[in-house]
């Protein structure tokens, strides 16, 4: 029967067990993978760690990480959860291994206060993007973290070391600079 | 009754949707990927699981350690012909090397004296040209 001899592409490398081309349809579902998620991945960190060029960094290991861990996750239902998860500890484990090092010498306590303003964009969603990138870090991640990934005061206190006041106050100063940013 | 607190940011906020990847996201992470898969498995291994082995490394270091300090390994050593005189030798370079760093003077300092505080500073200034590097590197970006 012709039913019973279609096989979809994944029976048909399952059937086969042919290393070479088993390893192609791996890769090329893979490709499809980062092509579904990327975009998510890459605004978590880019949304934390406030840079472009470091977020796609961390965009890559969250993917190289996913590869290594590719066959249990594309069977699992909750692979958007496992990606944001690891991009968010990885944009803050990014942060803390460079400021820890740079706090030594130069950095105060106090974060510096934004010199630069918003370029005037067209978009004005462009311009709170940028807004975002501009906070300084301790305004911005807990900020980020309580309005993109829907996390809890006390699991942001928890996640970043700080104290449940401090997440509040930092958070009320990122609102209120980006309201200041916005409407200059 | 409306949030008093749900005010115009925190719609613009929620109205923001996710950032277009770059487009050499994708090739790169393949190519890292094909990199990888070509690699040996127990590379890949290594690579993925660096800090459980480092752990593991720790806990036998330790392990042997406390081995040593129990079998004492020099009485096995001391019936390999030839071991005894190696076995005499470490003890006289030990005391060589101690007399030069404690006893030996350059300019009525003892060389230890010079060494330390030099050793110090260089490892400082190190880590300080690194750090400055890495923070211009981060601010041009």
């Amino acid at each position: 029967m012709i039913a019973a001899a279609t096989l979809s592409l994944s029976q048909f490398h399952d059937r086969a067990g042919f290393g070479l081309d088993r390893e192609m349809a791996v890769e090329e579902e893979f490709e499809m993978f980062i092509r579904s998620y990327q975009n998510m991945v890459f605004s978590v960190s880019a949304r934390i760690v406030g840079n472009l060029a470091d977020a796609e960094d961390i965009t890559q290991e969250v993917f190289i990480k996913a590869y290594d861990r590719f066959p249990e996750l594309r069977k699992s239902g909750t692979v958007g959860g496992w990606l944001k998860t690891v991009a968010t500890n990885l944009s803050i484990n990014h942060l803390n291994r460079y400021r820890a090092r740079w706090r030594f010498f130069s950095e105060q306590a106090e974060p510096v206060e934004i010199a630069a303003e918003v370029e005037p964009e067209s978009d004005r969603k462009e311009a709170l993007e940028l807004a975002i990138r501009k906070l300084p870090d301790a305004q911005r991640v807990p900020l980020v973290l309580f309005h993109f990934q829907d996390m809890s005061y006390e699991e942001i206190s928890a996640k970043l070391q700080v104290s449940l006041a401090k997440v509040k106050s930092d958070i009320h100063r990122g609102r209120e600079t980006l309201k200041r940013l916005l409407t200059k | 009754m409306s949030d008093p607190n749900h005010d115009w940011l925190e719609e613009e906020l929620e109205s923001l949707r996710d950032l277009e990847a770059p487009p050499t996201l994708l090739p790169n992470v393949m190519k890292k990927v094909r990199e990888r898969a070509g690699r040996l498995w127990w590379t890949r291994l290594v690579e993925s699981r660096a800090e459980l082995l480092r752990s593991l490394v720790l806990g036998v270091s330790l392990v042997m350690l406390v081995l040593m300090l129990l079998v004492n390994p020099a009485q096995f050593l001391s019936r390999v012909p030839g071991a005894t005189a190696l076995l005499n030798l470490i003890p006289l370079l030990l005391d060589a090397a101690k007399s030069a760093l404690f006893e030996a003077k350059v300019f009525n300092f003892s060389v230890l004296g010079i060494f330390a505080p030099a050793i110090i500073l260089s490892y400082i200034l190190l880590v300080a040209i690194a750090s400055t590097i890495q923070h211009l590197a981060n601010t041009r970006k």
